[in-house]
């Protein structure tokens, strides 16, 4: 069975074709620079089987760089999809896990697009855009949310008046679930750990967004994103964690206006917005590196955002008590080993020793970079949500013989 | 020294006369809470008076050695309690932007104290001295640096004074070890986490405002930038009634739906606040991990604040929870730190008075533990 699986992004669609259960990857790429037209052109980079290509053409949204996806697959047959599968970065209180897609579903997903402002309605347009151009295949979403849907209560709850969680669902709902439960899975395996039994921190550091995740007995307890992506860990433009009453004085600066608020926090902050030089950590701690570290500001936004991350893991591992392993995956967590190496050393309180050689040279990932006597691992792994996926959408059609009939009612 | 300590705050003011010598106030009382404006104020300055007569009265007609005003606020202005001259007022006067609700009625009242007790030396013992030393890394959040700098926005922590005393307390108590990493839990209506290594604090869980970090009894703590702004969108509120929601309905109000105690909540067994409870806990117990994590160890946890009890719940429970593989068999010591804050910021003051005498004299400066000498060593230590 060929499974598609869509990973869209605000301005990218990242897509797999993976055979399951052989989880063989047959084609994959990315639709890069969707929307209004930028400075470099719109393509898509692609790679068919050991192929390697790229393909310019205009994509002025996720509708059409999804037409001109479809299209470069139908010129390889043995590629058709029999299955759509999307990632959907907020299912709100309406969706756990995954669901086959409907017209009920459909107006579900319009209902939680706000949670998500950035990343649900281009994906929701997309499932749309889908099902009027092929009507007949079926398509599953998953959610990133669905991972943190075993958050006990007590870390889950806000300290606000109960009738904004009820009514409005206001509480923690956690993102990067898909990567951070394919890498604590792969994790397990790795120390060839039960997952019902494994206990760990995920550290997901990508280049854009960045979260860590709680895990005990293989189920995520707690996550540093909660109601929104916003909060937690300072990220490339995200501000991450704030006191509330300074969001106020930023609504009082702006006269109430809550799109230039959402801008400043989520376009404007984080290491852009503190070094004013770069989005990307790992360019200021080359500067740093290259002795560019005279500059106040690429200092101090170094400090802060690994301060951030230690922080953050000191917590998590109290939560989880007797963890088995770090994790740290994604673009920054898997290629930058002097974040890993700030946030891990003089960790011994912990139970974390990292080792300076393998951490800076490690080998191909999945890997660990603690010392030998190390009681806690500190691993480093590949995440692949696009897989995490496809093993969501197999594991549900394999339990709903009708889904077909179920997906076109 | 005798010293008349001042609390003054928005709702009631609060003062205690402490005779030389005397750990308990001999002294006690409440005062009509300070106007936020501009209004008539002689009523302070005749209660001040009123208050003055009384302490004649308990000490054979004798003025206060010293006056000491509690403010909640300076910024990282005052590293330390500073005798209110001149220059020191003008100082304050200039942090008015920062604080324009809080610091004029503060500026007010210190102008009255000294028309009431024109021969008393005032000091200032305020909340926010503790944490000016707090690292750029911990001070600063992650805006735009324009934003930052504009509007002055970094981390304070709000209950300095409770810190510093118990962490100099348990540096003393235990093996006498000024370099010990400690987590300082202030359990009051709105508790407070700091951890301290050598004598300064490197985390604290309090932020611009008092808002941020644990939930309080009415204060929501921790919350996520988005929900501010779902609450503006969805409900049509201004800043004034979110903060209104945010500082005086949330909390343990808000999850227990009525008015409930930091104290109360760790001891009773009703289902009701059960949440509450394990909110607050969980909370805590992740504020002592990121503490933990910001030293590269913990040596000691003291408890402080008018719930201190509480610690005697909270210190098995975490001494036993923050164990971690490798040591399993460490126990992190606790223990309760029981002076309240009048006193500790009567024993500021008089410290702040001696040193001032001190340097005058060009006498060496007074140490901080003579005055502690006070203080009992628990028996769980």
């Amino acid at each position: 069975m060929n499974i598609l699986v869509f990973n869209c992004g605000s301005s990218s669609l990242k897509y797999r074709v993976i055979a399951m259960p052989s989880e063989v990857q047959r084609a994959g790429g990315e639709a890069q620079r969707v929307g209004p037209p930028t400075a470099e052109p719109s393509r898509i980079v692609y790679h068919i089987g050991d192929v390697n290509g790229t393909h310019y053409v205009e994509m002025r949204d996720q509708a059409t760089a999804f037409e001109q996806v479809m299209a470069l697959l139908a010129k390889h047959p043995e590629l058709k999809p029999d299955v759509v599968a999307h990632r959907m970065v907020h299912g709100g209180t309406r969706f756990e896990r995954y669901a086959l897609v409907n017209e009920e579903v459909i107006a579900d997903l319009d209902a939680v697009a706000d949670l998500a402002p950035l990343h649900n309605p281009p994906a929701t347009g997309l499932v749309k855009a889908c099902r009027a151009r092929y009507p007949d295949l079926p398509q599953i979403v998953v959610f990133d949310t669905a991972y943190h849907s075993t958050i006990p209560d007590y870390a889950r709850t806000y300290a606000i008046p109960r009738w904004m969680t009820t009514d409005m669902g206001i509480r923690k709902y956690g993102f990067h679930g898909t990567s951070h439960q394919y890498v604590a899975t792969e994790a397990a395996k790795f120390l060839g750990r039960p997952m019902s039994e494994f206990n760990a921190v995920s550290c997901h550091l990508g280049s854009g967004g960045a979260s860590l995740c709680a895990i005990v007995k293989g189920r995520s307890v707690d996550n540093t994103m909660g109601y929104s992506p916003l909060q937690g860990l300072i990220m490339s433009t995200r501000c991450g964690d704030l006191d509330p009453a300074l969001t106020l004085r930023l609504l009082a600066q702006y006269n109430g206006d809550c799109k230039s608020v959402e801008r400043v926090l989520n376009k404007e902050s984080g290491v852009l917005g503190m070094s004013g030089v770069s989005a990307d950590i790992s360019d200021i701690l080359a500067g740093i590196a290259q002795g560019k570290g005279q500059f106040p500001k690429m200092d101090l936004t170094a400090q802060i955002y690994l301060w951030r991350i230690r922080k953050y893991l000191g917590a998590y591992m109290a939560a989880v008590g007797y963890a088995d392993a770090v994790i740290f995956t994604d673009t920054i967590g898997e290629k930058v080993a002097p974040v890993r190496w700030a946030v891990c050393a003089d960790m011994e309180t912990f139970g974390l020793s990292i080792d300076p050689e393998r951490n800076r040279n490690p080998s191909e990932p999945p890997v660990d970079v603690a010392t030998e006597s190390s009681p806690v691992r500190i691993l480093v792994v590949q995440t692949n949500e696009e897989l995490a996926i496809a093993r969501d959408a197999y594991s549900l059609l394999s339990r709903a013989g009708s889904f077909r009939e179920h997906a076109l009612a | 020294m005798s010293i008349l300590v001042i609390r003054p705050s928005r709702y009631t003011s609060h003062f205690a006369y402490f005779a030389g010598g005397c750990r308990e106030p001999i002294l006690t009382g409440d005062m009509k809470p300070l106007h936020s404006g501009d209004g008539d104020e002689t009523e302070t300055v005749e209660e001040l008076l009123h208050i003055r007569s009384l302490c004649r009265k308990r000490l054979s007609a004798a003025e206060p050695d010293a006056l000491a005003v509690r403010l909640t606020f300076t910024a990282s202005e005052f590293p330390k309690p500073v005798v209110a001259t001149p220059e020191v007022i003008r100082r304050l006067q200039a942090l008015v932007p920062r604080a324009p609700l809080h610091l004029p009625p503060k500026l007010r009242l210190i102008e009255h104290c000294r028309q009431a007790f024109p021969e008393v030396p005032i000091v200032l013992v305020s909340e926010t001295s503790f944490f000016s030393g707090l690292p750029a890394r911990e001070r600063y959040y992650g805006l735009h640096a324009d934003i930052t700098k504009s509007l002055k926005l970094e981390r304070y922590g709000f209950h300095g004074i409770f810190h510093e005393w118990a962490c100099h307390y348990a540096r003393h108590s235990i093996r006498q070890n000024p370099a010990a990493r400690i987590l300082s839990v202030c359990l009051i209506p709105q508790p407070e986490i700091t951890a301290v290594m050598r004598s300064r604090p490197v985390m604290v869980t309090g932020g611009v405002t008092p808002l941020e970090g644990i939930p309080g009894e009415t204060t929501c703590g921790e919350l996520d930038a988005g929900i501010v702004l779902t609450l503006r969108k969805e409900m049509g509120w201004g800043p004034e009634q979110i903060n209104n929601v945010l500082t005086r309905e949330s909390g343990l109000r808000g999850i227990v739906g009525r008015d409930v105690t930091v104290d109360a909540i760790f001891r009773t067994d009703d289902p009701d606040v059960r949440l509450a409870r394990e909110i607050i806990q969980y909370r805590i117990l992740l504020a002592c991990g990121a503490g933990i994590a910001a030293m590269g160890g913990v040596d000691n946890i003291v408890f402080s604040g008018d719930y201190v009890d509480v610690g005697e719940i909270l210190g098995p429970w975490l001494s036993s929870t923050l164990v971690f593989k490798g040591n399993p068999d460490r126990r992190i010591p606790w223990l309760c730190f029981r002076e309240s804050l009048d006193r500790l910021i009567a024993d500021s003051a008089e410290l702040t008075i001696r040193s001032h005498l001190a340097a005058l004299q060009s006498e060496t400066e007074w140490d901080r533990s003579h005055v502690a000498s006070g203080y009992s060593v628990p028996a769980n230590v």
